[in-house]
């Protein structure tokens, strides 16, 4: 029975988890971080899924924030840049709008790299401040184009496309990244915002992706001094007199001053917590938080060199995706699924041996349903995949070697994402930002004394990764050391 | 040669003959220009066959405003409003859900799906009252100018900031959640009972081209909240003598007050003539005169159709392009030689006394939806009918009735193109009569006259665009500072002299006439 | 439309007046003949019987019964001893009424919450966690209430027993086979009883009681002749002296248990509760608004109708009106029930007044209008009940 008294046990073992170790670590203080799993980076992580083949993670991340690589000295350990590969012409059509977009953009930037701002119930300076943030960005756009940002703001992306592009296999392309976050399809309103979000991460992409960011932070972390233990499970946090004083572990008990958690806030608030410890409102405002997942992701190993561009959306035209999410949407696998189809190879050239590629393929629709279906789906859905892949190039379906498919369900189940969302819950107008994952939970704090919330489903939500760790670490040692 | 009018009015809608109205009222020389042989638009009642009074596309009245009835003395010009009793849906499986005026009743009721709903039922009411008292201002005032706002226009959004202030933060949280969230996944916040969620959630589309799970679409149902008749709040309710009622009465003030009306008087275009917008010229060339223009027909044939391109700033022209329509719904009037009788509640009642909403589950609604996105109606549409002659004698011979499907969805783009609906008219007809037949049976033999609108005719015979209800959709986008297009959302257009004030501006469509009001208080403010 | 009670069948052939109410959806007895006087008479010099059964009642049981009701009311369950019962305040997380009623420890390890409206999906809130099951009881239980001295003796006879309960004691009894539980409880201030059985035998427990009460001149009473003598007990009732927070459209309707004048039934030195919060803030500070009990000058209201040239004609008969209440000139607060109390011979409110005007002895003045004609009298700050006799609690 280990009962240290650290400063802060870090509970997770993703980017955030390690970015908020590394600077509350970097302050002097003692920091024990701990995960179920037995390597550092959850999704994110890269594992062999098939001997010789290695996945490159989950998600398809853009780059930490500048502030935060730089807070956090990544470079310095190994981390690097680069240009995210965009299809083949396409980057050169999002242009003009993310030109006109760009205060916009910059806003929202501005908001992910600052600590949560109270929108609710802002306080006299606060709401001068907001005042002051429409008013700069306003300027910066002229009155018109302003005006009509908020007009595009509550569209749907195909709208908003269809207003100036009439291809609609263009359309289908440009509009793709707005539907990897929501539970929304191309027609829902409030994609473009969820569009103008997506791009907000920028142009950029860590060199390796998420596997080779999570390398950085590890050597970071330890070079730190953060003491780091994997295959540790949770199974709730200890309370005395109201406050959390520790986790109580397959290991034993652990004790800290203070415990950040970036596990999804339903496990998190409720899960590891007793039910008497959460006052009412919040676990309605919890319940009410909203984590469907629609993305699956198939790694597929092929035998055979890959031509052609790093990175392809598949889907004809925005009815497909729309189609795709029209089943998922009513608990069924689509006839045609669409795809985000990323050569991973191509970024890191280990993932795979000589001569052989791995694609990583984010799968748009795809439903959490009960195990037993998802089972029985998993076949039907991995075929219509490589129906979909034989489409781009007739020869993948005879050069796979082996396939893994994660679906919504299998994330739920298998890697603690209620919901089976790949993001810790839907990226939405209510829910980004300080409204993530709910109005009580602010600036990391829960109502919990001694437990603080970090992660993707908390502020700022989107694609920041590294910036809800930085910013909670902050938090943390203002209000605690 | 003199003007002969102040203004002149193209489009005989209650809107336009709400505008009409408070322009003489205040001693203007008006005259409206009506197209068709009848006045109302939209909301018109027609005997299409004899006999039988339909209120042809409109059905129900519910947010037209008090000040509007009291301010042109409809009551004395023959405007009867009668509530609605209730809100009954059947569910396929025999059960059925009634919503009473009477909570206890309704909690009863409710209780029979789920307990816990039925105590929540009146909290919502509640919560829902909190937030709709501060919206109820908004319909009566003149958007702020979002793009050149001057002190006037930041006063405008302090009061609105002001009282979205004295929500408790609870509140203001719902408030902008209504704004971003579907009408399902707010309603799963509170409710547990698909019977219950169901009927509510599809208020927040009608109209609309989307689905119950569609982010934005919570807010409508404050719009269930914020009805009122005879100053009672929550109220939605028929005019004695069909919709068309609402119309001739706001005429007859206009009339009182000195405005000509004329019908069968289709407008050509407005001549723009040195940049000014003072002359209609009919479509038998007759060519008329007036210091403005006003129009109460949609943006897209005001500017397009009557205007031109040619006299348009090409910006504002691509803004009206971009301005939505999106018809989504379409109408089935019978005439029924009995009353339905429903297998859930057989026999003649009270249920039958307010709207009936075919509405059997969400999962059903969002596939009606689904299937209009690719170009077809609903198999199994959305149904909100009204049977006004069980409460209005006045409108059918004694022991027979009139019956008014609203139906959702029937896209305008349909597969084939908009030119097409007429040849599914009467498929369109047999699937809607198919699917209430399934919760009374019998009703086909019961039917004597069968009326059908799809989308296009609606555009066709009554000039909504797209067979747009809403003269333009009621989406986000396009409301309030943003109805019809930024910087021109205050009733005045870029065009000197003419004017809208129809359901394209601000507050938007439903049978309401703030449009008409505002727009003649704005050009009256403005020397008109 | 409201629906019948499960004593509709012998309440509704008496009830000749045709006055009746709906409570909580039920048709509920206003006064059943026209001269509401002998109802009240008969509450106060002999026996009255009312059928509560409108009242919510929910069953709370499991293992967590106590510490859940802890939790959600405003008092100490777990010192509620079996077979006692204890009069509770239901609050929200800013402390503010929901609700009040009372929790009866059956003895077998679970519970009766009883309240005027419906709680259940209110209590259901806060239940995760806990290790207990809630079972809204509202229609299967049916309640009656006998009040008055010769509630007791009638009792006796009808169970053919004695019956040694003490005030807010509880005991399960037997009456002609019927198992009844009987609570030495009521809204009436006197001596009197709670009956609770199964919804089925009630108009049977109604018949007994009615044939063992003749001799003692018992009467069936309605909610009027209920109204006027609750305000002299000095209880207040949700809806007309303090409103449910939920349901308040403004914050300055809502009421806190001491604003409400029932702090009595706040228990603060325990584990932390529903609204405990907000509630300990507020008792270490001056009480913004009390409810009191106001005695009128009734000379002075004599001296008006004199003025007139009438007699004093004040009826028997509650009043829900709510009038100013001003101290020198400037308004301090409301009347909200009001009452002549025929046994006291005097004219008696509840309202709520600023905590500075609230002290007993405080001259106030309230507004009274004679023939059209608005006069400020003179009323006092007493404390409440107005009348206690001893044979409550004997």
């Amino acid at each position: 029975m280990t009962e240290e008294r650290t400063d802060l046990l870090l509970v997770g073992g993703g980017i955030e988890a390690l970015a908020a170790a590394t600077i509350v670590a970097r302050a002097g203080r003692s920091v024990r971080l701990i995960c179920s799993e037995a390597s550092l980076g959850e999704i994110d992580a890269s594992w062999e899924f098939h001997p010789g083949y290695r996945s490159a993670g989950l998600r398809c991340l853009s780059a930490p924030r500048p502030a935060v690589v730089a807070k956090l000295r990544l470079e310095d350990f190994g981390y690097r840049s680069r240009l995210a590969p965009g299809a083949d012409g396409l980057r050169p059509m999002a242009d003009p709008l993310l030109d006109e977009m760009a205060p916009i953009i910059a806003t929202i930037q501005e908001f992910a790299d600052g600590a949560p701002r109270e929108l609710i119930d802002p306080s006299f300076l606060e709401m001068l401040r907001l005042g002051g943030t429409v008013r700069r960005t306003r300027r910066a756009m002229g009155n018109t184009a302003f005006a009509d940002a908020l007009r595009v703001l509550p569209m749907s992306i195909e709208d908003w496309l269809t207003e100036r592009f009439d291809d609609r296999r263009v359309r289908a392309d440009l509009a793709a990244p707005a539907l990897f976050g929501g539970w929304v399809g191309p027609l829902s309103p409030s994609t473009a915002f969820l569009w103008l979000l997506a791009h907000a991460g920028g142009s950029h992409e860590p060199a390796g992706g998420g596997p080779a960011l999570v390398s950085a932070l590890e050597r970071a972390a330890r070079e730190a001094g953060v003491t780091i233990e994997t295959s540790t499970s949770v199974d709730g946090w200890i309370i005395e007199q109201g406050r959390v004083v520790g986790a109580s572990t397959d290991g034993g008990e652990l004790r800290a001053k203070q415990l950040l958690s970036t596990a999804h806030p339903s496990i998190t608030l409720l899960e590891r917590l007793g039910a008497r410890e959460v006052p009412a409102a919040l676990r309605e405002d919890l319940g009410a938080y909203r984590s469907r997942g629609l993305v699956a992701v198939m790694h597929v190993a092929l035998d055979c060199l890959v031509e052609g561009p790093e990175e392809r959306w598949i889907g004809d035209s925005p009815l497909d995706w729309e189609r795709a999410f029209d089943a998922a949407k009513h608990g069924t696998i689509p006839e045609r699924p669409c795809l985000r189809l990323r050569v991973a190879s191509a970024d890191d050239p280990t993932l795979a041996p000589e001569g052989g590629s791995v694609l990583k393929l984010q799968v748009f629709a795809v439903p959490v349903v009960g195990l037993d279906e998802a089972d029985q789906q998993r076949e039907t859905l991995e075929a219509r995949v490589l129906e979909q892949l034989a489409q781009v190039d007739e020869n993948w379906p005879g050069a796979v070697v082996a396939s893994q498919l994660i679906t919504p369900t299998d994330l739920e189940h298998d890697h603690h994402l209620p919901g089976g969302h790949l993001e810790h819950g839907e990226l939405a107008l209510d829910q980004i930002f300080s409204l993530r994952p709910c109005v009580g939970i602010g600036s990391y704090r829960t109502p919990i004394p001694g437990l603080w919330i970090a992660g993707a489903g908390t502020h700022p939500g989107g694609p920041f990764p590294g910036s809800s760790g930085v910013l909670a670490a902050g938090q943390i040692l203002d209000a605690a050391f | 040669m003199a003007t002969a009018y102040d203004q002149v009015i193209i489009g005989g809608g209650h809107n336009g003959l709400t505008c009409a109205a408070y322009l003489a009222r205040a001693g203007r020389k008006v005259l409206v220009l009506e197209a068709r042989h009848v006045l109302g638009g939209a909301a018109v009642t027609e005997e299409v066959f004899p006999g039988f009074k339909y209120s042809v596309c409109s059905y129900v009245v519910s947010l037209l405003r008090p000040e509007i009835i009291r301010e042109l003395e409809l009551t004395r010009h023959g405007l009867e409003l009668i509530p609605l009793e209730c809100s009954f849906s059947p569910y396929p499986d025999g059960s059925s859900l009634v919503r009473w005026p009477d909570q206890e009743q309704t909690r009863r009721e409710i209780a029979r799906f789920s307990r816990r709903d039925a105590e929540t039922y009146p909290l919502f009411g509640d919560a829902m009252m909190r937030l709709a008292r501060f919206v109820r201002p908004i319909l009566e005032m003149s958007p702020p100018d979002a793009v050149d706002p001057g002190l006037g226009d930041l006063l405008d959004l302090l009061k609105l900031g002001r009282s979205f202030r004295h929500l408790d933060p609870v509140d203001r949280l719902r408030k902008i959640q209504m704004f971003t969230m579907s009408a399902v996944d707010f309603l799963d916040r509170w409710f547990e009972s698909d019977a219950l969620k169901a009927p509510m959630a599809v208020s927040g589309i009608i109209g609309t081209f989307l689905g119950v799970r569609s982010p934005g679409t919570a807010y409508v149902l404050l719009h269930h909240y914020m009805g009122e008749i005879d100053g009672a709040s929550r109220s939605w309710g028929f005019a004695r003598g069909g919709t068309g009622a609402v119309s001739c009465a706001i005429a007859d003030a206009a009339r009182r007050f000195g405005a000509e009306i004329r019908t069968e008087a289709p407008v050509a275009r407005i001549d723009v003539r040195n940049g000014s917008a003072r002359t209609v010229v009919l479509e038998d060339g007759t060519e008329i005169s007036a210091r403005q223009i006003v129009s109460a027909v949609d943006p897209r044939r005001t500017f397009f159709g009557m205007v031109g391109r040619e006299h348009l700033d090409p910006d504002f022209a691509t803004s009206i392009d971009r301005f939505k329509y999106r018809g989504s719904s379409g109408k089935v009037n019978l005439a029924l030689d009995r009353l339905p009788n429903f297998t859930s509640r057989p026999g003649d009642g009270p249920h039958l006394r307010g709207d009936i909403a075919i509405a059997p589950s969400i999962d059903a609604l969002e596939l009606a939806y689904d299937e209009a996105k690719y170009g077809r109606w609903s198999s199994r549409p959305y149904l909100n009918v009204v049977i006004p002659s069980v409460v209005d004698p006045s409108i059918a011979p004694p022991g027979k009735h009139v019956m008014s499907i609203f139906v959702q969805y029937a896209p305008y783009q349909i597969e084939g193109g908009p030119e097409s609906w007429p040849q599914h008219r009467e498929a369109f007809g047999d699937t809607v009569v198919e699917t209430l037949e399934e919760y009374c049976p019998g009703l086909s033999d019961s039917i004597l006259h069968r009326q059908v609108l799809t989308p296009w005719d609606l555009e066709q015979e009554f000039g909504l665009t797209e067979g747009n209800i809403f003269h333009g959709e009621l989406s986000l986008e396009q409301l309030f500072f943003l109805r019809p297009t930024a910087g021109w959302a205050r009733y005045k257009t870029p065009v000197k002299d003419l004017w809208m004030c129809a359901s394209g501006t601000h507050p938007g469509g439903g049978v309401m006439g703030a449009p008409g009001r505002n727009a003649a208080r704005a050009l009256l403010k403005a020397g008109g | 439309m409201p629906i019948p009670t499960p004593l509709h069948d012998r309440t509704a052939p008496l009830c000749t007046s045709l006055q009746w109410k709906d409570w909580a959806g039920f048709h509920a007895v206003c006064r059943y003949g026209s001269h509401l006087e002998a109802e009240y008479h008969a509450i106060r010099q002999s026996a009255g019987l009312l059928d509560l059964s409108p009242l919510t009642k929910i069953a709370v049981a499991g293992r967590d019964a106590a510490a859940f009701l802890s939790f959600v009311t405003s008092r100490d369950i777990h010192r509620l001893r079996p077979a006692r019962v204890r009069y509770v305040a239901i609050c929200d997380e800013a402390g503010k009424l929901v609700d009040d009623g009372t929790v009866m420890n059956l003895g077998d390890g679970s519970y009766r919450l009883t309240a005027a409206s419906p709680i259940w999906r209110w209590i259901d809130r806060f239940s995760a966690g806990f290790d207990v099951s809630l079972v809204d009881e509202s229609d299967s239980i049916a309640s009656l209430a006998i009040q008055g001295p010769r509630s007791r003796a009638i009792l006796e006879q009808a169970v053919g027993d004695e019956i040694p309960l003490r005030y807010f004691q509880l005991a399960t009894m037997s009456l002609d086979g019927i198992p009844v539980e009987i609570s030495r409880t009521g809204y009436t201030g006197d001596l009197g009883y709670e009956l609770w059985c199964k919804a089925e035998h009630s108009t049977a427990l109604w018949d007994r009681l009615m044939e063992a009460g003749k001799p003692h001149r018992l009467l069936p009473v309605g909610l009027d002749a209920l109204d006027i003598v609750r305000i002299e007990a000095g209880f207040v009732l949700q809806g007309i002296d303090y409103y449910s927070a939920p349901t308040c459209l403004i914050e300055s309707r809502k009421s806190s248990p001491f604003e409400a004048g029932i702090g009595f039934a706040v228990d603060l030195d325990r584990d932390s509760f529903v609204g405990s919060e907000a509630l300990e803030r507020e008792k270490r500070m001056p009480a913004r608004w009390k409810l009191v009990g106001l005695e009128l000058s009734l000379p002075d209201i004599e001296e008006l109708y004199a003025s007139v040239g009438l007699p004093p004609a004040l009826p028997i008969e509650a009043c829900r009106t709510s009038r100013p209440v001003h101290l020198r000139g400037r308004q301090v607060g409301y009347i909200t029930s009001s009452t002549f109390s025929p046994i006291l011979k005097s004219a008696i409110a509840l309202a709520t007044v600023e905590g500075s005007a609230g002290e007993p002895g405080t001259h106030l003045e309230v507004e009274f209008t004679i023939e059209h004609v608005h006069h400020q009298i003179p009323a006092t700050v007493v404390e409440r009940p107005f009348f206690d006799p001893p044979r409550k609690r004997s």
